[in-house]
């Protein structure tokens, strides 16, 4: 039996190679005193046997002496030479020690007995220290298999791109790899020993005080998005997966936590919303653009047909002597163009009724979310801080979703576009709460932008009314149509301390449009 | 519907019944006579009435395009100005329109003083450019009444000449062209030579070369 450690394989890498190398050189050396037990045993056997034969031990000195060299080969790791020399130290007894001397009969019992007692114990040690020796080697090379299995782990995280910390249950870092090193900037000497709290933004540090509790319970938290400092100031967005560390015993005695840098992603999908955004409104633009421009032609005819027919009947009457018969016929051709654009008007209305309402049931929370899940990108670009407060117990409303859902984005980007111009904190609350009056809901939008004043609170749900340098006038007059025809109403009133509120009710069973 | 012989008169062009009858009311209500037409093609085919007059046409005709019917019209050698109506005129479309001779583009619903400023300013071109004609052909009757001769000796005697060196270019005697000079003179009632001059000039005449 000897240790063969050059069948370890070693890992890539400088480091590995050493230790490899030195596990070599050891192999080598031991493997050159495999050979040694039988010297040493014939030497040690010669040696008690001459020095006990001189001094004229009897046969119990000289088999403790033997038991000795007996043990000692053992140790060395041979069995099969250990068995050997018991059986020739255990002749050599006979021969030299037990009387008569000189001879292999043995005369006395009591020697006979003990040679036997001598090889007995000679086969045990023999058994016993083969056994442990085997034991301990199946032991290091478990351990060894286990080392090897954490060098290879570490080198993964080591070398891992994604920034991989361990934190204690107070926050504090304990390990930081090179990738967190790239991402953050911080090198691990700065942050190992010091509090995570050292990366998060003022406004998130309660944040790490959630993260923790939940930690502490168990949980694991995974792919949450949120933003970190960098050492030199820039903050980017990262998704964290983060999950608790547990001892032997179960216990959570830290966090593992995975971050991914995903800045790039957030600017992609920011960038994507925003065009999506564009699109959605130079759409609606165009429509509203080309059906005006139809209506517009359409009414200008007959209009121009009022006029021009309305100044001739002047005329006719002003005329010395007023010529009645004339005037008439004007007359007559100002009422066929009033007429006529009344028929268009009804053309144009039932060319709209076309589309009825889809309704559906549904939750006035989710609608609103939908809506605001729309418009990050104008959120972030114009510095906005957004809050919902959303009622929960509220019914379900049974209306169109959509035309709801086309209300609440024109209330929120008017609230988003008169709160990009002030240099005041932005703020804007969308809520959602049972209606006063009825079993309705309500939904309110709140902004601090540059608000109303009286003349325009009259008028800011007339068509064509804007206070937008390049509004049409059209999103409040067909927001108001929208929720009328859902039985509501629409209103607004100034914010205080300023900026502007707007709100609509609509009862939750919705009335059926005739 | 028709006017009166010698009256002014405006031809309104519009495929919308109500609008051209309404433009041609407003206009009778001032005096001036109105003649309506649903298409170009039904204008092209009426035989028009001598007198100061100027088209009103909406640009959205159909069949042809209010641009294309200018271009016809001033093929058919037909002179009067174009007042251009549009439900939604826009820049490159005015432009056109101006350059292809229209006097003025307006845009629906028209003002009424608007309209009629430039329909009397269309006539009274119409009105002056007819005259212009009308004195162009009498002159021409007058020149045509010249003698051969007479058509000769004209050119050196607008360019200034004295009777004796018109007569030596010509090879006459100095008296005979004297003659030709009273006979030009009094065919072509010229009170002056100055008024001969203009006479000359407008009918294109070109000046006698030594």
């Amino acid at each position: 039996m000897h240790y063969d450690f050059s069948v370890l394989r070693s890992e890539k890498g400088t480091d590995n190679d050493l230790h490899a190398l030195q596990m070599k050189q050891i192999g080598l050396f031991l493997r050159r005193l495999a050979g040694a037990p039988w010297l040493l045993g014939g030497i040690g056997l010669v040696v008690v046997t001459v020095v006990g034969y001189r001094l004229g031990a009897n046969v119990g000195i000289a088999s403790c002496a033997y038991l000795i060299v007996v043990a000692l080969l053992s140790l060395m790791g041979s069995f099969i030479a250990t068995l050997a020399f018991s059986m020739a130290a255990a002749l050599c007894l006979s021969y030299f020690f037990a009387p008569p001397i000189s001879n292999l009969w043995i005369e006395n019992a009591s020697d006979a007995a003990l040679l036997i007692v001598f090889l007995t114990a000679a086969i045990i040690i023999a058994t016993v220290t083969a056994a442990a020796t085997k034991w301990k080697q199946s032991l290091q090379t478990a351990l060894d298999e286990k080392q090897q299995a954490q060098a290879r782990l570490a080198a993964i995280v080591s070398s891992s791109d994604a920034a991989i910390v361990g934190k204690t249950l107070d926050g504090v870092v304990t390990s930081w790899n090179a990738g967190a090193e790239s991402t953050f900037g911080y090198k691990a000497h700065e942050m190992i020993g010091q509090s995570i709290t050292r990366i998060i933004p003022a406004e998130l540090q309660k944040e790490e005080e959630e993260i923790l509790r939940r930690i502490r319970q168990g949980d694991r938290i995974k792919n949450y998005q949120t933003v970190r400092n960098c050492k030199d100031g820039r903050r980017i967005d990262i998704s964290l997966t983060i999950s608790p560390v547990l001892d032997q015993s179960g216990n959570v005695v830290g966090a593992s936590k995975i971050a991914r840098d995903i800045t790039a992603e957030k600017r992609a999908e920011a960038a994507l919303q925003q065009i999506q955004v564009e699109l959605a409104r130079v759409a609606r633009v165009s429509t509203v653009g080309e059906l005006t421009a139809a209506i517009a032609h359409e009414l200008n005819q007959p209009l121009a047909g009022v006029v021009n027919s309305g100044n001739a009947c002047l005329r006719w009457l002003s005329s010395e002597p007023p010529d009645i018969s004339a005037a008439r016929k004007s007359g007559e051709r100002v009422i066929a163009a009033g007429e006529r654009a009344a028929e268009v008007i009804k053309r144009v209305r039932a060319l709209v009724e076309k589309a009825p309402p889809q309704r559906e049931q549904f939750n006035i929370n989710d609608a609103i979310s939908e809506v605001l899940a729309l418009i990050p990108g104008e959120i972030q670009r114009n510095s906005i801080s957004l809050r919902t407060k959303f009622a929960n117990d509220l019914p379900l409303l049974f209306a169109d979703r959509i035309q709801l859902q086309q209300v609440i984005l024109n209330l929120v980007l008017n609230a988003i576009e008169a709160m990009s111009g002030v240099q005041a904190p932005r703020d804007l609350l969308v809520a959602s709460a049972k209606s006063d009056s009825d079993d309705g809901i309500l939904v309110t939008v709140l902004d601090s932008g540059t608000g109303l004043d009286e003349k325009s609170l009259d008028r800011i749900f007339e068509p064509f009314f804007t206070t937008k340098a390049h509004g049409m006038g059209i999103g409040l007059a067909v927001s108001r149509t929208i929720i009328e025809s859902h039985g509501g109403l629409l209103w607004a009133r100034p914010n205080s301390p300023r900026g502007a509120v707007f709100a609509f009710s609509v009862p939750a069973a919705g009335e059926q449009m005739s | 519907m028709t006017a009166k012989e010698g009256q002014q008169i405006v031809f309104v062009i519009d495929d919308d019944e109500l609008v051209r009858d309404s433009v041609a009311d407003l206009l009778r209500s001032v005096g001036l006579g109105a003649q309506v037409f649903g298409s170009a093609q039904e204008f092209l085919q009426t035989k028009l009435p001598d007198a100061p007059a100027c088209i009103v046409l909406d640009v959205r005709l159909p069949g042809a395009s209010g641009l294309e019917f200018q271009r016809t019209l001033a093929n058919s050698n037909i002179k009067l100005p174009v007042i251009f109506i549009t439900g939604h005129g826009d820049i490159s479309m005015s432009v056109k329109a101006i350059k292809s001779g229209a006097k003025d583009f307006l845009t629906k619903p028209v003002r009424e003083q608007e309209l009629l400023d430039a329909v009397h300013a269309c006539i009274e071109e119409d009105r002056a450019q007819r005259q212009q004609a009308r004195l162009i052909a009498e002159l021409q009757e007058r020149f045509n009444s010249l003698t051969a001769r007479e058509r000769e000796v004209l050119p050196f005697v607008v360019t200034g000449r004295l009777n004796k060196q018109i007569a030596g270019q010509l090879k006459l005697s100095e008296m005979t062209v004297k003659v030709h000079r009273g006979q030009i003179m009094r065919k072509m009632r010229a009170s002056s030579l100055v008024d001969l001059v203009r006479m000359a000039d407008m009918l294109g005449i070109p000046p006698g070369k030594p």
